[in-house]
């Protein structure tokens, strides 16, 4: 991926630096009919072949850059920094977040940088998704539990819902439903759950909203049996 | 154009590259020579040395990395800053451990680098 992004970037330079010689060059006949509009023109296409950069940037997050560093994460733990961030945003939007951890959860056998990154993208979508719903119920719910050899995560919202085509694209790279989105949140979760042997779904609750749902395996203790 | 303004040696292996940014200092009013190999430029250095060097680090035969270590050994080598695609925070560590003056990461942020060439080509 790491020459792929360098193979890629190279014919960008070229493109964003042959906009920006032209913008120059455009400086020396300001007089050209259209030389407002070139201009226009050619700090568009330096911005797009910027943008194209960041995209590839982004992308390389999706093949993880470093191999994970696993460890025995306590999954709660991670649920209260992920308030602690997100607190800020949902409360500027009127976002009410509960969390309902099982106490005594098994620890995960996870790296805890990239399983935050997973609760983080979930908490903001989840925030997005609450955009039309009123104030007043603008609530997000964090589970927790232990199931068998699993620990379960929960991020419900009371948002909007998940419709039949979107679902079925939903972790898919580059599908946003977002006006500025890129699309690669979901997409980066995905990767990073699957790296870990775990699982990512979503659903339609009963009532309004969506819920994702994290299983991650729990780190095998060894414990004496008796 | 004036023959004794300072020259700015442009050292990439992409042909597209090169070009793009012989314009770019050409209409900056700069005068620029394109290489595309390491070896090219430092059988250049004998007939003129640049004020400036603008470094790729991806290059065949001799690494620009390379280029930097035996420019940085120069008595009065020139100045040189760096362009890359590549994103390894150590590699940028070791070229400002080399000398090298600016650091930019491809694509490049044309202005900046302008504004770093006259920086250099200013200084007294």
């Amino acid at each position: 991926m790491a020459s792929i992004a360098h193979e890629v970037k190279q014919p960008l330079t070229a493109i964003v630096s042959n906009a920006a010689a032209a913008a120059r060059a455009l400086e020396d006949g300001p007089d050209h009919p259209h030389a407002e509009e070139l201009r226009e023109i050619l700090n568009d296409i330096a911005a797009e072949g910027r943008l194209a950069a960041d995209v590839v940037d982004r992308l390389r997050t999706l093949s993880l850059k470093r191999p994970l560093s696993l460890s025995p994460v306590a999954l709660n733990e991670v649920v209260a920094e992920t308030l602690h961030f997100v607190q800020g945003d949902a409360r500027r939007r009127h976002v009410t977040l509960v969390a309902e951890l099982e106490p005594k959860l098994p620890a995960v056998k996870a790296d805890r940088v990239c399983v935050q990154q997973v609760l983080l993208s979930l908490s903001l979508n989840a925030i997005d998704a609450m955009e039309d719903t009123p104030p007043r119920e603008r609530r997000i719910l964090f589970r927790t539990r232990c199931t068998g050899d699993q620990v379960e995560l929960l991020v419900r919202d009371t948002g909007t819902g998940i419709s039949k085509p979107v679902s079925d694209k939903l972790f898919e790279p580059f599908f946003t439903t977002k006006a500025q989105g890129l699309g690669l949140g979901l997409a980066i979760a995905r990767s990073i759950v699957d790296a870990h042997g775990g699982r990512i779904w979503a659903a339609n609750n009963d009532g309004a909203g969506a819920s994702f749902h994290i299983a991650l395996p729990a780190f095998a203790e060894r414990r004496a049996s008796g | 154009m004036d023959s004794a303004a300072a020259l700015v040696a442009i050292v990439d292996d992409d042909v597209s590259i090169r070009t793009a940014l012989l314009r770019l200092f050409r209409f900056a009013r700069y005068r620029a020579h394109a290489y595309r190999t390491a070896d090219a430029f430092l059988d250049s250095l004998e007939a003129e040395r640049p004020g400036c060097v603008v470094l790729d680090l991806h290059l065949p035969n001799t690494p620009g990395i390379e280029l930097l270590r035996r420019l940085a050994k120069l008595e009065n080598g020139p100045p040189v800053i760096v362009i890359t695609a590549d994103d390894d925070e150590a590699l940028e560590r070791r070229c400002r451990a080399l000398g090298s003056r600016s650091y930019f990461h491809k694509p490049i942020d044309c202005d900046a680098l302008l504004e770093a060439v006259r920086n250099i080509l200013d200084a007294p």
